[in-house]
C-alpha cells in the first residue's frame, strides 16, 4: 500500500493524450461526486482498480485550454480518519501520490456537516480547491452560501456548481489551473488549545523529516497525538523513534487534560469549521419538499421495513425477469397467459445474446472450412466460446449495477439497511450486510465489493465465507436449465426450494460461525444518513456502464482463461493428442474418477461422468456448465441436453442444489483474495461451499426420495 | 445531549469522532425505540448506531436555553 506511487505509471495507460496536471476529487459518498465528474471528464472515464486491491478509481480527461487535466475520482469518504481499505487508499493518495490539485467536495445542501472534510483537507494539502455542490438544489430549500466569505476564511478557492444548471464548470476549472500554476497555499493552521505546545513540539522534531515524509510537519504531529493507524505506519518507516514520543505524549495529554487528543483534536476541528460554516450560511423559509416527507417515510418505524422490502424485492424481480425471463415467465403461464410466457422466455436478455452468438458462430463456420480440425474447434469452441460466456455476464452485471447505482445515489440504502437492522439482525448479520447480500443474489462478485462498506472486521469476514452460498443470476440459469427438465410445476418448486434452502444456509452458518469460528460479538451498526435526492439518470447509467466494463477486462478475462483451459481439458486425450470426440478427454478422464463421489446423488451408470464432467468447468463460471453439456452431449438445445443425461427427478433437484452452492466461480474466489489478502479466507470460502453443496444436495437426494415413498 | 465520552475501541471510536460524536459535542436522539438502530443528529447528519454502539456512548442531558441551537 505504502508504495503504490510506483505502480501509478502503470495504473493509467494507454491514452493518447498525457495529462499534464492531476487533479484528485474527494468528498462525502452522496456529496454529488459521480455527478460532477460525469459533467467536468464529459462520461470519458476508464476504471482502474487501486493496486493490490478491489477499490475502484475512475480515470478522466479533460482538455482545457492547453492543459490536459486528468481527474481522479476516488471513493467516497466522510473524513479522513476512516480506516479500512477505502481510507487507505485516500490517504495513500493525498499523502503518498500527491497529485497536483486535490478538489474537495463541499454539499452545499449540508454545508455545516460536509465543510469539516474541506477543513481536513486543507490541513494537509498545499494546493486545494473546494467546490460546493447542488447550489441548485440548495437555493430551492432557501439555503444561501456565502462562497467569497468561505474562500476568505479558509485561504482557498471556493467555487460554488451546480451540474442540474450547468453552474461554475468553467470557473472550477480556471480555479484549479490557477491554483496547480500559483505558489502552494499555507497549510490551515488550526488552534487546538491545549494541544498546541504538544503539537509544536512533536511538530518541530519532525521538521528534519519533512522532506522524506513530504508533509508539512503539524499535520503529521497533529494526526501522530490522534493515533492515526496509516500516518503511524509512515512515520514508523521514516522517523520510527519519534512514533514512541508522540505515543507517550498521547498517555501524557490524557493524563493531564483529562481528555483524550482524538476527541479533542475532532471537537475543535469541528467547532472550527462549523462556526465557518454557520458564518456564511443563510437558512431562508424552509420548506419540506416532496423529497423530505419520502425522506420521513424512509425511516418511519412501522413503514420503512415494509417499503424496503418491497423496494428491493420488486428491484430484483425486475432485473430477473429482464434477464432470464424468471419469474415473471412463470407468473404469466400460470396465469394462463402462454403466449406472453413464451414471448418473456424467447426475448429475455440471455436468450437474445445466446441467439446473438450462435448466429455469429453459423456466420463463422464456413469461413473455417478446410482448416485442420483443432483448429476450427480452437477459434469457435475454446475462443468464441469462452468470450461468448464472458459476455453472457454482462448484461447481467449492467442491470444489477444499475439498480445499485440508483439506491446508493439516492440515498436510499443506507435507509433500507436501517430499517432491516432488526431483522438481520436476528442472524447475527448488521443492515450493513442487506446491501452486499441482496446484490449477491445479481452477481457475488459485484456483492462480495460492496462488503467493505460493513464496519466490523469480523462481520466482514463472515460475509466473505457465507454470502458466495447465495445464487447469482449466472446460477439461476444454469439451474433454470435443469428445472425445465424436470418438468413445470416440481421444476418451478425445485428453483424455488433452491432458494429458500441457500437463504437458510446461509442464516444459519452465520450463526455457527459467530459461534466457532469469527466470534464476532453482536452485529453493529454506525452509518450517516444521506439526504435523499433524485438520483441523476446519466450518474446511474454511467456508473452501471463502468461496472460493466471494468467486470469484462477483469472478470471476464480469467472467464476466458478458465474456459480456455477448460476447451483445452476437452479437446486433448491424457496423451495429449488432439481429439474431436470429447469422451476420450482430459477432462472425461477426470470426470470418471470423480463419478464415484456423486453415487450418494443417485448419479450412477453409463452417462454420469457426462454430469460430472460440467460440474468440473463450472468451477470458472456457472454457465459454462451449460454449454460444456452441449459439447459433449452434441446437444445444442440445453433443456433437450439435461434430458439426454437421463437424472432421476431426486438428483435433478439434488444437482440444482449442488450447482447453486458449489464454488461459486473463479471471479468471486479471486474477489475474496483481492479483498482480504487472505488465501486462508479465500480457500476457507472454496472449501466451505463445497462441503456445504455436497452434503445438502445428499440431503435433498435422500429427502425426496423419502418423500416420494410416503407419498 | 452533550456527548461525554465512550468506551468503544479505537477504530470505531475514529469513526465515531470523525462522525461528529465527539466528546462535548452537542446531538439530538430523534428516535431511540429500542428496537431499531438509535437515530441520533449531529452538526447536520443523521446517523444511525446499533444499540451495542450506543450503550457505549456516554451523554448527558442538557437544559436547552432559549435561542440555542
Amino acid at each position: 500500500m505504502i508504495n503504490a506511487a510506483h505502480h501509478h505509471g502503470t495504473n493509467s495507460p494507454g491514452e493518447k493524450e498525457r495529462p499534464t496536471l492531476r487533479v484528485g476529487i474527494i468528498g462525502f459518498p452522496n456529496v454529488g461526486k459521480s455527478a460532477l465528474f460525469n459533467s467536468l471528464t464529459g462520461g470519458e472515464a476508464r476504471v482502474a482498480n487501486w493496486p493490490g486491491t478491489t477499490v475502484d478509481i475512475h480515470y478522466g480527461l479533460k482538455k482545457f485550454g492547453r492543459k490536459v487535466i486528468e481527474f481522479v475520482d476516488l471513493p467516497g469518504v466522510y473524513s479522513l480518519g476512516e480506516g479500512g481499505p477505502i481510507g487507505d487508499v485516500v490517504k495513500t493518495y493525498l499523502l503518498l501520490q500527491r497529485p497536483d490539485v486535490v478538489l474537495v467536495l463541499v454539499d452545499g445542501t449540508n454545508v455545516e456537516r460536509t465543510l469539516n472534510l474541506a477543513v481536513q483537507v486543507a490541513e494537509v494539502s498545499e494546493r486545494v480547491v473546494v467546490a460546493i455542490t447542488k447550489v441548485d438544489l440548495a437555493h430551492s430549500r432557501g439555503i444561501h452560501i456565502n462562497a467569497e466569505g468561505l474562500s476568505r476564511a479558509l485561504g482557498r478557492r471556493v467555487v460554488p456548481t451546480s451540474v442540474t444548471w450547468g453552474l461554475g464548470l468553467e470557473e472550477l476549472l480556471m480555479a484549479i489551473v490557477e491554483v496547480a500554476e500559483g505558489e502552494g497555499q499555507v497549510p490551515l493552521k488550526i488552534n487546538y488549545g491545549p494541544l498546541e505546545p504538544y503539537v509544536r513540539e512533536l511538530s518541530s522534531k519532525l521538521e528534519p523529516f519533512e522532506p522524506s515524509l513530504g508533509v508539512n510537519s503539524r499535520w503529521v504531529a497533529v494526526k501522530l497525538l490522534e493515533g492515526d493507524p496509516f500516518v503511524e505506519k509512515i512515520v514508523g518507516e521514516k522517523a520510527g523513534e519519534l512514533l514512541n514520543e508522540a505515543r507517550e505524549m498521547r498517555a501524557e495529554i490524557s493524563k493531564t487534560l483529562g481528555k483524550e487528543p482524538l476527541g479533542l483534536i475532532a471537537e475543535t476541528r469541528f467547532r472550527y469549521s462549523l462556526s465557518l460554516a454557520s458564518g456564511n450560511i443563510v437558512r431562508s423559509g424552509l420548506r419540506l419538499s416532496r423529497t423530505e416527507r419520502l425522506d420521513r417515510m424512509t425511516l418511519d418505524p412501522r413503514l420503512s421495513p415494509f417499503i424496503s422490502a418491497a423496494a428491493i424485492l420488486t428491484l430484483f424481480l425486475f432485473a430477473f425477469s429482464l434477464n432470464t425471463g424468471f419469474p415473471l415467465n412463470v407468473v404469466l403461464s400460470s396465469l394462463g397467459f402462454e403466449q406472453a410466457a413464451t414471448i418473456v422466455d424467447s426475448y429475455n436478455v440471455a436468450a437474445l445474446m445466446e441467439r446473438f452468438i450462435g448466429y455469429g458462430t453459423s456466420l463463422l463456420e464456413p469461413l473455417l472450412e478446410g482448416r485442420p480440425a483443432w483448429l476450427r474447434s480452437l477459434l469457435l469452441d475454446g475462443v468464441i466460446g469462452g468470450i461468448s460466456v464472458a459476455l453472457l455476464f454482462a448484461p447481467l452485471i449492467f442491470t444489477v449495477s444499475a439498480f445499485l447505482a440508483v439506491l446508493e445515489d439516492s440515498g436510499l440504502a443506507p435507509r433500507f439497511a436501517y430499517s432491516l437492522h432488526p431483522y438481520t439482525c436476528r442472524v447475527g448479520l448488521s443492515g450493513h450486510s442487506l446491501f452486499p447480500a441482496v446484490s449477491c443474489f445479481g452477481c457475488n462478485v459485484g456483492g462480495l465489493m460492496a462488503v467493505r462498506g460493513t464496519p466490523s472486521l469480523a462481520e466482514r469476514v463472515k460475509l466473505y465465507l457465507i454470502l458466495p452460498l447465495l445464487p447469482c443470476q449466472a446460477r439461476l440459469i444454469v439451474f433454470l436449465a435443469l428445472a425445465a427438465a424436470v418438468g413445470s410445476v416440481l421444476g418451478v418448486l425445485g428453483v424455488v426450494m433452491t432458494y429458500v434452502i441457500s437463504v437458510t444456509l446461509v442464516a444459519v452458518l452465520s450463526y455457527v460461525l459467530d459461534r466457532f469460528y469469527t466470534r464476532s460479538s453482536r452485529p453493529i451498526m454506525l452509518m450517516d444518513i444521506p439526504n435523499l435526492h433524485m438520483p441523476l439518470r446519466r450518474v446511474a447509467w454511467w456508473m452501471a456502464w463502468s461496472t460493466t466494463r471494468h467486470f469484462l477486462y477483469r472478470t471476464g478475462t480469467i472467464i476466458f482463461l478458465g474456459a480456455l483451459l477448460t476447451w483445452v481439458l476437452s479437446s486433448f486425450t491424457p496423451s495429449l493428442q488432439y481429439t474431436p470426440d470429447p469422451s476420450e478427454s482430459i477432462a472425461a478422464h477426470l470426470s470418471r474418477v470423480l463419478v464415484p463421489l456423486f453415487a450418494p446423488l443417485g448419479i450412477e451408470g453409463e452417462k454420469a461422468w457426462m454430469t460430472v464432467y460440467g460440474l468440473i468447468a463450472g468451477f470458472v463460471a456457472k454457465e459454462i456448465y451449460l454449454s460444456s453439456l452441449a459439447v459433449i452431449t452434441g446437444i445444442e438445445n440445453p433443456i433437450e441436453a439435461v434430458s439426454f443425461l437421463s437424472l432421476s427427478e431426486a438428483s435433478l433437484l439434488a444437482l440444482m442444489v449442488f450447482i447453486a452452492l458449489y464454488v461459486p466461480c473463479l471471479g468471486t474466489i479471486s474477489v475474496i483474495y483481492t479483498e482480504t489478502r487472505s488465501v486462508r479466507v479465500a480457500l476457507t470460502a472454496l472449501v466451505l461451499s463445497l462441503v456445504t453443496g455436497y452434503l445438502t444436495a445428499i440431503a435433498v437426494y435422500h429427502f425426496y426420495l423419502i418423500l416420494l415413498s410416503i407419498l | 445531549m452533550i456527548i461525554k465520552g465512550t468506551d468503544l475501541d479505537e477504530e470505531l471510536r475514529f469513526r465515531l469522532y470523525y462522525m461528529g460524536l465527539y466528546p462535548g459535542s452537542k446531538v439530538q436522539i430523534v428516535r431511540n425505540d429500542g428496537r431499531y438502530p438509535v437515530l441520533v443528529e449531529a452538526h447536520g447528519s443523521l446517523i444511525a448506531l446499533s444499540a451495542d454502539i450506543a450503550e457505549k456512548v456516554y451523554a448527558e442531558r442538557v437544559v436547552e436555553r432559549e435561542g440555542d441551537q
